[in-house]
């Protein structure tokens, strides 16, 4: 609720439904973005944008993070977050062992051995 | 792919027998793969419905230009039909190898994992065509696709990122959290600002 597309994007514009970053990471790539679903100024509802208006919004989002230094609190509460919620994520026995499997299968690739068990007790 | 169990201490050799037994021997009943088939169709159908299921998707396959991390993860539709046993099991033999499997699990002992393992597992041996996987390269690109019936537009803006054994991913990764989002304020999210207001004493 207090990360920037809420308090830059979502809280200011009200025809901007949804507004998110995403990253999915694999082994050789990532993507990393800005998405937004907005009411369309075709719709005929008033207050309603084109994508061509929305779009500079995101980008400005993006040339923050380049062009000006980011407040240390607010590092620090992203960072914070960043680690409660994939601490918190581990307080599940089920996902600590699909963790487990993908990290022992990630370091599978480099030795290129035969699959060997590991467990946690 | 992922096969998984959660069962009681005593339980743990029947659910791996289970397991070794669904990854080993299918039987890939005729009426089973149909009634997958139509449930299969009819996913894909409601995900159709839901852009910010099918959005990731088109992202990732202009991304990556429709190969490696671009093919799609959802079956397209025309494909369904050509799905059979036969198939399936000659992608399983491609597949489940050895090599490519990994067994893990949490709760038990290990010696006792290993023993079951072995068990269960220790014939199975590795086919003699090496697997290349696919790899991903980055071509970047747009697509603009018009449906008029949809209330809301959606924009996607995304940028290549980096690998998971780059130490930079972490930056990434803060950097996500820190843009953050979601959707706008209704009344059933509520709850979930109580908890994110948490976050900020943390």
């Amino acid at each position: 609720m207090y990360s920037r597309l809420y308090t830059h994007i979502l809280n200011h514009y009200s025809q901007i439904d949804h507004c998110a970053s995403f990253h999915h990471i694999y082994t050789d790539s990532s993507l990393f973005g800005i998405f937004a679903s907005f009411v369309p100024a075709a719709s005929g509802i008033s207050g309603g944008s084109t994508p061509g208006q929305i779009l500079p919004h995101l980008i400005h989002q993006l040339s923050l993070l380049l062009y000006s230094p980011v407040p240390p609190d607010e590092l620090k509460r992203a960072k914070n977050q960043l680690n409660s919620s994939l601490m918190m994520a581990l307080e599940s026995r089920a996902v600590e062992v699909e963790d487990l499997g993908r990290q022992v299968s990630f370091f599978l690739l480099f030795l290129c051995s035969m699959a060997p068990v590991f467990c946690l007790t | 792919m992922m096969y998984q169990s959660s069962h009681a201490h005593k339980g743990t050799p029947l659910a791996l027998s289970v397991i070794a037994d669904t990854v080993l021997n299918p039987s890939f009943k005729h009426e089973e793969l149909n009634v997958q088939r139509d449930a299969a169709a009819y996913e894909l159908r409601e995900m159709k419905s839901k852009p910010d299921m099918i959005l990731p998707e088109v992202i990732h396959s202009v991304a990556y230009n429709n190969r490696g991390l671009g093919n799609p993860m959802i079956c397209p539709e025309e494909r369904l039909d050509d799905i059979n046993a036969d198939l399936l099991r000659q992608t399983m033999q491609e597949w489940y190898r050895p090599e490519k499997m990994v067994i893990a699990g949490a709760g038990m002992l290990h010696d006792d994992l290993v023993e079951l393992t072995d068990k269960y597992f220790s014939s199975l041996k590795s086919p003699t065509i090496q697997l290349k996987s696919p790899t991903s390269t980055y071509t970047g690109g747009h697509r603009f696709i018009l449906d008029t019936d949809e209330q809301l537009n959606h924009l996607y803006i995304a940028f290549e990122g980096l690998g998971i054994e780059d130490d930079d991913v972490y930056t990434l990764a803060v950097m996500q959290v820190l843009l953050g989002g979601g959707g706008s304020f209704s009344a059933g999210e509520l709850t979930s600002f109580d908890k994110t207001s948490q976050f900020q004493h943390l």
